[in-house]
């Protein structure tokens, strides 16, 4: 009997035929994209966890200091004088390749002879790494740089060339220690201090497994400058910092996910009522309609997995190019990492296939349902499936209305998570996607006058349909307009992001020329200060020294600037900012601080900050808070002569020179390299322009993989509303037939299908503008700032709004066309009789 | 001006985006070896560059208390035997090798750079326990880690050390620990310093071509702490102190040695050494240095030493055949002795791999009964088992 069932229902037209690849294409694309963040997050987080603990296998804390690092007499006294064990010294830092300027390694320095580090090829008996600028790293990275061993590989930092000899080349058995070495070379201690030019510092004191007893009694060896953390805070700082990041791609990955439910739901749908003949008869034959439901849903589950494992497949391609953008973006603003293999385990195969199949089977749902609980007559008669429609379509507006209301409640919750934002955001979406199905059909109603007039009978047609099958074309409407808001709302938010990263550009490069020291510990000559500042071409330098600090317990990254009136105009105030205020900067000992800053300690004017000074704790008054897009952690900017009193004998990092108004800032910039070439200095000069320009470069760079989300979950729409339309006109074959057998032209038809199909994009597409531009306010306003803490200018760019429209229009047409085809030219006859 | 952190975020570069796929250019490394091969380490094979011993000099003190550097190898070995209050009686070791990796330093900024390396030996035998336990350090003699010093002399390793305490060489305050097992023992001379061989110069062979500088204090008056099995013990006893350097002291034809340091209860000390050929017993080449009671030294040619070896040591169960007991027979001395160790076991089995344990010795002089306690160092026994 069942079987009976399954060949009952499998018998399908030419239309199903081709629906029901485009449903698995639907699911495949949704789990693809879902997949494809999901293992370019996870592979991304593995590598960064992986790599930020590579060298440290076994150590469960770690001895850091703010500023440069720990001094590297912290380490000898604790072995020497107090004879630890366990500890494993590490000097470490960013190089890249002369050859290759753009590949970011991380030179790991470490003691062949510490504890721990004792076996293996690295171990002190084997030996070679001791002798100066050798370096060991793995088969993986040195077949990447094509190197063998005894070949060079010439690394850079700060202006800084080191030329490394390959004494080991590092098995990688596992694809957890090919990542975890994919970007290190590992040297000893000394050629690391030589060629990142940090002797006498350490990065870190790696500690291994002790009890907490011991850990309490070195803590207390220690100077106050230094501190123990565990081990695990390091991998855990990182994550924190990429997670807002993170959280961002994985909404926009759901996103694609609704959409293919949306593609799902209407795709069987549209099955199940393309059935109800086989249905209707099967019911009266006899069938009870738990065996129906079981074979629908069976027949879905089919469809789910096809589309999972296809989706599995093309996930992981995706995920490919996609986790590149993922760490690039993570190795520009946080931490360098390369993934070399994608973290995939059962765990996403299991993700895949609950997503996949559920998700269909769950889609599926309601129109199973309704196919198999009404009465048998009943399931075989339209007019009842559209009246039906018609009353669901108003129950979802009011549903909508519902969910959209939550939404909203939900963003309004006062909190700095993120997830209650993303919750709101997307309620608020699929809230105003459900009431579309209503506002077209308003829409229809107010339209129909005009379009009998301009295109008569045929206009009407078209129109009125448009009306009439919403019960088929609601889901794919929704659908579209909903793909289309996102695809405005990213726009929006982006062109507002770079609007106002651009505006805040301008406003803080204030100086005609940017010179930055290139060393580590990156510090200006004292006298190319004094040689720039005695160029009669040039007006006024101003200094700049970041120093780590600590603000109680937690480190704060403090800026000291030393600025005239034309510096102050580098600084946009949230908050009313008066001359006083300036002064009590310059003279008193007032601090600005940063949005971020701001907004990640919830601190603003008015406050104090009670830092860490050479001379002990002291408190200082937050006299402003200005808005900075550079860092997501925040700063705080002080008066350099303040700082000089509390933190004397800093160098200056970095200076800004504003040229006489009739100098010629080239001519100023070759005057500042000359003068540092004649003192021996390394310095970068760049012009204002050049240093906005890499400036603007970074930015595009990091919003590369939000245009490329954006775009994957465009296509998943856009297959969805393709499908749903495609089968709306499919379904409506038979009218065009009679259409056609009562004289219309092919080409008539033709207009009819394509001037409904366009009417239906353009109403999705016009409604989609202010639900778009509500989302991008969501984004800008909650989600962006809760991630980073920025204040974003809105901006609409009318371009991004058209665009928009166009393409919901366009998809419509798009979809419309193969139906409309395929009416217009077949035989009417032959049409009426497929029915 | 908040412009770093941009140029921060601007030298931030774009990760190469081309991979390669599948890159396996070579096989598993060796694995590293458990122990070093003395020969590959004290021969002359790469010596070029270094200092090279080969004709007495004129040792100057307190200067070459302190190390060598041109010279590719160096140690400074204390031995003792010592004893509680209640008469417990313990032997120790606490060696400091240093070695040169290359003849020269190349230029660095950071004071890790070194050329020079530093391993640390403490044995510590307890003969009421029949118990041997032997530790290992190694480190670079750079950043304050490990080194040596002439004046005032202090040579350590990690928390391991040997430290002058006051103005002259002596006392000397050896500490070293591990776990529980702890020396802290304070050194002074009884006896003037001893040159081996010519003023110093110690020949390893008959043609004098491998050599070192050698010299010892070979009666020491021992007091301080030690611990072992969770107990402390206030000791005193006699030990021993060696002092050598070069750049070469194994010859193509030497698989090893076995030394010998006896303090006799008349006074009188003995040091002697065999370097064994491996063309046989009759191949070997003997040497040593006799102290008198009054602190006489007088070098011994091989025509003046009887060494005879026991049966092989059962005892160590993975060993690899030491002798069991020794026979030395000074003629001259009219000195018949018969070593026994104070415990079977008393290999030291870290990255080089060699027996160095306390002794009894029990003979005659003259036909007169002598004991004594002494210590003997057996290397090269397992080198044709080590790999290279």
């Amino acid at each position: 009997m069942t079987s009976l069932v399954f060949r009952g229902l499998a018998g399908g037209t030419g239309g199903r035929r081709l629906l029901t690849p485009l449903c698995v294409v639907g699911v495949a694309l949704a789990v693809a994209v879902v997949i494809a963040v999901d293992l370019a997050n996870e592979s991304a987080r593995r590598a960064m966890a992986l790599s930020a603990s590579a060298m440290s296998a076994g150590a469960t804390h770690r001895v850091v200091a703010a500023g440069r690092g720990v001094p590297e007499a912290v380490y000898t006294t604790l072995r020497v004088e107090h004879g630890i064990r366990g500890l494993a010294p590490v000097v470490e830092g960013a190089v890249t390749l002369s050859t290759d300027p753009a590949r970011r390694l991380r030179l790991h320095g470490f003691d062949p002879f510490a504890d721990g580090a004792r076996d293996g090829a690295l171990g002190p008996r084997e030996g070679q790494l001791t002798t100066l600028r050798s370096v060991a790293l793995s088969v993986d990275l040195a077949g990447r740089l094509g190197l063998q061993r005894g070949g060079h590989v010439v690394v850079r930092t700060g202006g800084r060339e080191t030329r490394l000899t390959v004494a080991a080349i590092l098995p990688t058995q596992s694809a957890a220690t090919r990542d975890a070495l994919a970007d290190l070379l590992i040297v000893d201690i000394a050629t690391a201090q030589d060629a990142l030019g940090t002797a006498g510092m350490l990065t870190r004191i790696d500690i291994a497994a002790r009890p907490a007893a011991d850990i309490a009694a070195l803590t207390a060896l220690l100077p106050a400058t230094v501190q123990v953390v565990p081990a695990s805070s390091r991998v855990d700082t990182l994550e924190a910092m990429t997670r807002a990041f993170r959280v961002n791609l994985t909404a926009m990955s759901l996103l694609a996910l609704v959409f293919g439910m949306f593609l799902v739901y209407s795709a069987v749908s549209f099955s199940v009522v393309r059935r109800r003949h086989v249905i209707g008869t099967m019911r009266v034959l006899g069938v009870t309609p738990a065996q129906l439901r079981v074979a629908l849903l069976v027949e879905c589950c089919l469809i789910g997995l096809a589309g999972t494992i296809l989706g599995l497949a093309l996930g992981a391609v995706i995920a490919g190019g996609l986790v590149r953008l993922v760490t690039r973006t993570i190795s520009d603003l946080y931490f360098v990492v390369t993934v070399r293999s994608l973290a995939f385990d059962t765990l996403t195969i299991v993700k895949a296939v609950a997503l996949g199949v559920g998700g269909t089977v769950l889609a599926a749902l309601p129109g199973v349902r309704a196919a198999t609980t009404v009465p048998p007559t009943t399931a075989m008669r339209r007019s009842t499936q559209e009246r039906t429609s018609l009353r669901g379509a108003r129950v979802a507006a009011a549903v909508g209305a519902a969910v959209a209301m939550a939404g909203g409640g939900l963003l309004l919750i006062p909190t700095r998570d993120l997830l209650p934002g993303f919750a709101g955001l997307f309620c608020l979406l699929i809230g105003l996607s459900l009431a579309v199905p209503v506002a077209v059909r308003a829409a229809a109603r107010l339209v129909l006058p005009a379009a009998r007039r301009v295109g008569r009978v045929f206009g009407a047609i078209a129109v009125s349909g448009v009306a009439d099958s919403l019960g088929r074309t609601g889901a794919a409407l929704a659908a579209l307009m909903a793909a289309v808001a996102v695809t405005i709302a990213v726009d929006v938010m982006i062109g507002s992001m770079r609007g106002t990263v651009m505006a805040w550009l301008a406003a803080t490069l204030q100086a005609d020329i940017y010179v930055a020291a290139t060393g580590d510990p990156p510090s200006i000559h004292p006298a190319l200060i004094e040689a720039t500042e005695a160029d009669p071409e040039v007006d006024y330098v101003s200094t700049y020294w970041r120093e780590d600090a600590y603000m109680g317990s937690q480190a704060v990254s403090l800026v000291a600037v030393r600025i005239d009136r034309r510096g102050r105009a580098a600084y946009t105030f949230r908050d009313q900012f008066t001359d006083a205020l300036w002064s009590e900067f310059e003279s008193g000992e007032g601090v600005l601080i940063s949005e971020p800053f701001s907004y990640n300690r919830s601190i603003s004017s008015g406050a104090t900050a009670p830092l860490l000074t050479d001379h002990g704790v002291r408190s200082f008054r937050v006299v402003g808070v200005y808005y900075d897009y550079g860092s997501t952690a925040g700063e705080i900017t002080m008066f350099r002569p303040v700082f000089d009193r509390h933190w004397p004998g800093r160098p200056v990092r970095s200076l800004g020179v504003y040229a006489a108004a009739a100098a010629s800032t080239q001519e100023v910039a070759a005057a500042v390299r000359d003068a540092a070439g004649a003192l021996g200095a390394s310095v970068h000069v760049r012009t204002n322009r050049a240093l906005r320009d890499s400036a603007v470069e970074v930015f595009d760079r990091t919003f590369a993989v939000t245009g490329v989300l954006r775009a994957l979950t465009g296509l998943v729409a856009f297959v969805g509303v393709l499908g749903a339309l495609m089968s709306v006109q499919i379904e409506k074959g038979r009218d065009y037939a009679a259409l056609r057998a009562l004289g219309a032209t092919p080409k008539q038809v033709f207009g009819v299908v394509a001037a409904q199909t366009g009417f239906m994009g353009l109403v999705a597409g016009v409604i989609a503008v202010p639900v778009g531009l509500l989302l991008a306010q969501v984004m800008v306003h909650v989600t962006n700032r809760r991630s980073f803490g920025w204040t974003i200018h809105f901006t609409t760019e009318p371009a991004a709004l058209a665009r928009g429209v166009l393409i919901a229009v366009v998809a419509a047409l798009l979809a419309g066309l193969y139906p409309a085809a395929r009416m217009a030219w077949t035989s009417p006859a032959a049409a009426l009789r497929e029915e | 001006m908040r412009v770093n952190l941009l140029m921060c975020a601007v030298a931030a570069v774009v990760l190469a985006a081309a991979i390669a796929l599948f890159v396996n250019l070579s096989g598993p490394p060796p694995a590293a070896s458990a122990t070093l091969s003395l020969r590959d380490v004290l021969n002359a094979d790469g010596a070029d560059g270094f200092a090279r011993v080969e004709a007495p000099a004129a040792l100057e003190f307190p200067r070459d208390h302190g190390p060598h550097p041109r010279h590719r190898v160096e140690w400074w070995y204390f031995t003792g035997n010592v004893e509680s209050g209640a008469g417990r009686r313990f032997g120790y070791q606490l060696t400091f090798f240093r070695r040169a990796r290359s003849a020269v330093q190349e230029a660095s900024t950071s004071s890790w750079a070194t050329n020079q390396m530093y391993m640390a030996h403490f044995g510590l035998t307890d003969v009421a326990a029949q118990r041997h336990v032997g530790f290992e350090k190694l480190s670079r003699g750079a950043a304050g880690l490990a080194g040596s010093a002439g004046a005032p002399f202090r040579v350590w390793v990690d928390d391991w050390s040997a430290t002058t305490t006051g103005d002259a060489l002596f006392p000397i305050r050896l500490r070293a620990s591990d776990g529980a097992v702890e020396i802290d023992l304070h050194l002074t001379a009884e006896k003037p310093l001893v040159l081996h061989g010519e003023d110093g110069f110690s020949s390893k062979t008959r043609d004098g071509l491998t050599a070192s500088y050698y010299y010892s204090w070979t009666r020491l008056n021992t007091a301080g702490a030690l611990s072992v099995g969770g107990t402390d013990y206030e000791v005193t006893g006699s030990s021993w102190m060696d002092h050598e350097w070069s750049t070469s002291v194994l010859d193509a034809r030497h698989q090893g040695w076995d030394w010998f340091s006896v303090q006799l209860d008349d006074g009188s000390d003995l040091m002697c050494f065999r370097m064994r050929h491996v063309a046989g017993a009759a191949a070997s080449f003997v040497t040593g240095t006799y102290v008198s009671a009054d602190g006489e030294s007088r070098s011994m040619s091989a025509a003046e030493i009887e060494l005879s070896t026991g049966e092989p040591l059962s005892a160590v169960a993975r060993g690899p055949g030491y002798p069991s007991s020794w026979s030395i027979s000074l003629p001259h001395e009219r000195l018949e002795l018969r070593l026994t160790p104070l415990v079977a076991d008393q290999e030291m089995d870290l990255s080089f791999r060699y027996w160095e344990g306390a002794v009894r010795a029990r003979g005659s002089r003259a036909g007169e009964e002598v004991t004594g306690y002494g210590y003997v160092e057996l290397t090269g026994y397992q080198a044709a088992t080590t790999a290279p």
